[in-house]
This record gives C-alpha cells, sequence and structure tokens, in this order.
C-alpha cells in the first residue's frame, strides 16, 4: 500500500533523520516530487537513507558511473529531485555512510552552500525588484501593486530564508575545517 | 618522480585501501575487508572511497583489473608505484610508533 505525505524541509540532514524515522516505523520512500514523499510499507527498519546533494545534473556521465558504483556497492538509487539523490541501503548490511571523513563531508557542504548563496540572492534580487515595480505602479497607476507587493515579499523572505541557511552552513565547514586541522575524520 | 608525493603522510582512508588493494578487489570488498581488519573501527563512506578511488587511479597507484569474469563489477589492484608508496608509509608510520613508545613507555 502506498502512502503519500506533504512535507517542506530546507535543511537536508533534517529530511534525512526524518526519512530514517519514518522507515524506522515500516514506511520506506520510494519517490519525491515537489514536497510529495511516496511511501511503501518495509519491514520496520529495513533500510537507511541518505540524501545527497549531486556535483553534476542525474544524467552526467560523471554521475551516472557515481550511481553505479554505488549501486555495485548495495546502495539503491531511490529516486531524484534536480541534483538531490535519495539513496538507501539495506540496514542489515551494516552501517551505510556517504561520506566518512572531514575532507569529503566538507566538499558536500560547499556544494549546497554554493546552491543556497545563488538561489538565495536570485530570489532577493527580484524581490527586489518587485518592490521597484510597486513604486512604478503606485506613480504611475496602482492596477497590480498587490499582487506585485505579495510576490515581492515571498521572494525577499525566501532569499533571506536561503541567505541564513548559506551563513549556517558555512559555519558547519568552519567548524570541520578547524577539526580537519588535528583530525582526519 | 616528485620525492615529496614519495614522503607525503597518506590518509587513514588512502592506507587502508591500498592495502586492500594488494590483490584483485572489487569496491564493495575494499569497505568489507577494511571493517574487518580494523574490527569496525574504520567504516568507509561509499562517496568516499569513489572519491579515493578515482585519485588513486589518476595517480596511478591503483589500476582497473580487465576481468575475464562478464561481472560488472571492476576490481582494482595496486601498481608497482602503490606498493612503493604503501612500503614507504609503513616505515614513516613504524617511525611514528617506535617514537610514541618509546616516550610514552617511558613516562609509564
Amino acid at each position: 500500500m502506498k502512502t503519500k505525505l506533504w512535507k517542506t524541509f530546507l535543511d537536508y540532514e533534517k529530511e534525512e533523520k526524518w526519512l530514517n524515522k519514518m522507515a524506522a516505523k515500516g514506511l520506506a520512500m520510494t519517490a519525491y516530487t515537489f514536497c510529495r514523499y511516496t511511501f511503501e510499507e518495509c519491514i520496520p527498519g529495513e533500510y537507511i537513507y541518505r540524501i545527497e546533494y549531486l556535483e553534476h545534473n542525474i544524467n552526467h556521465p560523471e554521475s551516472v558511473r557515481y550511481v553505479r558504483f554505488l549501486s555495485e556497492n548495495g546502495v539503491e538509487h531511490v529516486d531524484t529531485y534536480f541534483r538531490w539523490v535519495y539513496f538507501r541501503k539495506k540496514a542489515a548490511e551494516g552501517d551505510f555512510k556517504i561520506y566518512s571523513d572531514l575532507t569529503s563531508r566538507i566538499k558536500h557542504y560547499q556544494r549546497i552552500s554554493q546552491l543556497w548563496l545563488v538561489i538565495g540572492c536570485m530570489n532577493l534580487f527580484l524581490g527586489l525588484l518587485q518592490s521597484r515595480i510597486i513604486i512604478q505602479y503606485l506613480t504611475s497607476g496602482p492596477q497590480y501593486w498587490i499582487s506585485n507587493a505579495i510576490i515581492g515579499a515571498l521572494s525577499v523572505s525566501l532569499g533571506i530564508i536561503l541567505l541564513t541557511f548559506w551563513w549556517y552552513n558555512n559555519k558547519k565547514i568552519k567548524r570541520l575545517k578547524r577539526e580537519r586541522e588535528i583530525h582526519e575524520t | 618522480m616528485d620525492e615529496d608525493v614519495l614522503h607525503g603522510a597518506l590518509t587513514e582512508a588512502v592506507y587502508y585501501i591500498l592495502l586492500s588493494m594488494l590483490e584483485p578487489i572489487h569496491g564493495y570488498a575494499v569497505m568489507q575487508n577494511i571493517e574487518k581488519i580494523t574490527n569496525g573501527r574504520v567504516l568507509l563512506g561509499a562517496g568516499t572511497l569513489y572519491g579515493a578511488i578515482n585519485t588513486l587511479l589518476e595517480k596511478h597507484w591503483i589500476c582497473a583489473v580487465t576481468g575475464d569474469n562478464n561481472s560488472r563489477k571492476k576490481d582494482y589492484i595496486i601498481t608497482d608505484l602503490g606498493r612503493k608508496i604503501l612500503q614507504r608509509e609503513l616505515v614513516r608510520l613504524e617511525e611514528l610508533f617506535v617514537n610514541g613508545k618509546n616516550k610514552l613507555g617511558d613516562s609509564q
């Protein structure tokens, strides 16, 4: 039986924890499209889920090679959303991690930081552009200014949220880099 | 050959990957082997292993074995260069070990 749930996450680590909690309860995620998760029943605790943000698009030869390598290692590719990939592995086969040392974890966080920075700035810019349009309408004829104000405010707030994530992610990277000065893993 | 390359300290992951590749072995078995010989202390992530294998292939420290079996899983084996690096690393580790043992052994 399939179960569909709507949920939004910005923090992929929280999302990962949630998916693992669901799997522990006997619901294994099988598909994802924009905030909608599909689950199928499984033996409670059958799978461990991991989420990764890939370096390239999923169809890029490098990504294809990577996903094939993982599948040879007993890692199942569950679904993809843009460059976000959902992986799972049978818990019976032991612990499942994608990155086990500080260097590769830092690299992964850096990819995500870049993503938040780019789309955060884009939203902020588009939001501020809307407010410019509002001012124009207010001075020449206020036909559409309410819808513009709403879109603009949403865009600006999303931009601020994403940039907060970028900042938060960079703090994580800084902490790991300090750790790397004395440790490898 | 750049002398620095031969003297640089290896990461724990690379050291154990090279050590696992003295015989032809595929990725999954590398992870299992490392887990086994370290009594479960070192659990190599699949992504970390993938990155390390690619780097080691580029550096020609390991190479892919063209298998005669029709299995799609690729086997890897250490090269002569890789073996040389591993031996140098063993000397370095021994130095670390002996120095530590001498100093700590004294104070105990």
